[in-house]
């Protein structure tokens, strides 16, 4: 398929998903830019469950209308391969990054399933002086810190979602490839329910499965490195100098190929710099999800 | 929309327990079964027929008229549905409640909502005496839900109190939320003396300064808002103002030291609650 406009050109392939388990939270503070410094420092190292446990990302901003408590928040996604990891993850992540973080607060953002500890066991950092609050059918917890009270609520749901969900921007240079990525990210993030877990977004280490050391399970994506045309078997035209990948993780398969398709119309709307759109698999052994790029694009 | 209405025909010199007279208890009963329940009048039985009269069929919703405040035990242990009394309560209206809705469009007597558990019960008027308070022979009071008077509570109101939020508001009379365990009292009117006294943990917020509260309690200092943010869309028009966000908008009291000081008393110190 090529973009007549624009003469990109979209691979006929697909990006490969996997089923994962996630869940979202609330987090709110005095004002927005330390809701934000708490939700980007909980979400910071968190871009692969390979080597962080968990993918985690700032979906939104929040408005003080739209927050239990009133104040400014953020809402963030985790995901993560099991139940078990999410809520280790969580709970880690929420006691380092959220309970340390002056004025915030915790909230649940999602109800159902299985219920993840948020403030559950978080509480006993009071050390016996942690408050019971039941409001409205929901517990939350009051605990003492040095500027006041961390409020947490006990627990947030927990759903079925997808990770994984991927599209490659091949472009004639690196400004280029990087400033296209930043307008589909910029795109894909006004969409709710999906983050791009990786720094801005934005992968420039894409990864193919296993390594010539046995140690490594995945290693440099060598079909798609430009330094490495002419000795692999590679992927990529003569004009191609950069390619960088875009990583969605969503609640459901339609949140993933929406925001899939948003991104890559704003990588077909930046210009003639880009080359072509193709997308990341396994060979469609290993993940259950399917995003074939020319069905999100029709 | 009520399903089934009740409405007293004449009022009875005796009380009248009228447990049996939930929404789940008649759900599946036939209009003329309900008219053969038998209540007791003084020393004798009398059919629920000849005391009310009956429109419409058993549902969700269930109105009772009384012809006066003499109908003891409305909505008493309930769990589901809703019963609305249009008109003055007995004493011990949502006793027990166990879930559902009890709405009293007048007022209630003693010991409403004693040892209830959850669902929602809802004054209008004023109430009586040991609002939310334990039942005969019981340690604890009420475990659980909410209750809410729109006008003023008598003495003792919240006392036990094990969980759950109490929303009074009127004013409160003496020893609001006397040995409270734990859960949460407001009051935006006045308390009346020995507010507090004997409490355990647990909440009381008042806004204003009340009659009196135990001298076994610290002053904790001035103290903002925080998790009452939560309260916020429950406690309505009465604190409309007085929990906007200010870092000073509340004094904190911690007692009673007398039984480890874990409770709390907020006062609102905003200007004009003196």
């Amino acid at each position: 398929m090529v973009d007549e406009t624009q003469r990109i050109a979209i691979d006929d392939t697909f990006a490969e998903a996997f089923g994962m388990k996630a869940t979202r939270i609330i987090v709110t503070a005095m004002d927005a830019q330390w809701a934000r410094r708490a939700g980007d420092t909980m979400t910071g190292f968190a871009t692969s469950v390979i080597g962080c446990g968990v993918e985690a990302g700032v979906e939104r901003d929040m408005a003080a209308d739209e927050t239990p408590d009133g104040r400014p928040g953020v809402a963030i996604l985790l995901f993560s391969v099991s139940g078990t990891e999410l809520a280790k993850q969580l709970e880690r992540r929420v006691g380092q990054c959220i309970l340390t973080c002056p004025t915030t607060a915790v909230f649940a953002g999602m109800e159902g399933g299985e219920p993840l500890p948020l403030g559950k066991n978080l509480r006993f950092f009071g050390d016996g002086w942690q408050i019971s609050k039941v409001v409205a059918d929901k517990r939350y917890w009051r605990i003492p810190v040095m500027d006041g009270e961390f409020l947490a609520e006990e627990t947030t749901g927990r759903c079925k979602a997808v990770g994984g969900g991927n599209f490659l921007v091949l472009a004639r240079s690196q400004e280029a490839a990087l400033r296209a990525c930043e307008a589909a990210v910029a795109a894909m993030r006004r969409l709710p329910n999906v983050i791009m877990p990786f720094p801005g977004g934005i992968v420039r280490s894409g990864s193919k499965v296993g390594s010539k050391y046995k140690a490594l399970m995945a290693s440099t994506n060598d079909a798609y490195c430009p330094s490495l045309r002419g000795l692999v078997d590679s992927r990529l035209n003569p004009e191609v100098r950069a390619v960088m990948e875009i990583v969605v993780n969503g609640l459901t398969p339609e949140d993933v190929s929406g925001a899939m398709r948003a991104g890559m119309e704003a990588v077909m709307d930046y210009g003639e710099d880009i080359l072509r759109i193709s997308a990341g698999n396994y060979g469609g052994n290993l993940g259950e999800f399917h995003f074939h790029l020319h069905e999100i694009m029709t | 929309m009520s399903d089934l209405v009740l409405t007293q025909l004449a009022a009875t010199r005796q009380r009248l327990d009228m447990t049996p007279f939930t929404p789940e208890r008649l759900a599946d009963m036939a209009p003329q079964d309900i008219a053969r329940i038998p209540l007791a009048v003084g020393n004798r039985k009398v059919e629920a027929g000849e005391l009310f009269r009956m429109e419409g069929r058993p549902g969700e919703t269930l109105t009772i008229v009384p012809a006066r405040a003499n109908l003891d035990h409305l909505g008493a242990g309930m769990s589901r549905g809703r019963l609305v009394v249009e008109g003055d309560a007995g004493e011990l209206a949502g006793a027990g409640l166990a879930g559902g809705h009890v709405q009293v469009r007048g007022s209630a007597g003693g010991r409403a909502g004693a040892g209830m558990v959850a669902g929602g019960l809802d004054i209008a008027g004023h109430c009586g005496d040991c609002l939310g308070g334990p039942l005969t022979g019981n340690t604890r009071g009420m475990a659980g839900g909410t209750i809410r008077v729109r006008g003023n509570a008598g003495h003792r109101a919240g006392e036990r109190l094990r969980r759950g939020l109490v929303i009074i508001d009127g004013d409160a009379g003496d020893y609001l939320g006397a040995n409270l365990i734990a859960g949460t009292i407001t009051v935006a009117g006045r308390a009346g003396a020995w507010c507090g006294s004997g409490m355990r943990r647990g909440t009381l917020l008042l806004a204003r300064q009340p009659a009196s509260m135990p001298s076994t309690f610290n002053a904790n200092g001035a103290w903002p808002p925080g998790f009452l943010a939560l309260y916020r869309p429950l406690l309505g028009d009465p604190w409309h103002g007085v929990l906007e966000g200010r870092d000073d908008s509340l004094q904190r009291h911690l007692g009673d030291l007398a039984e480890g000081g874990q409770g709390e008393l907020l006062i609102a110190s905003a200007a004009g609650n003196p």
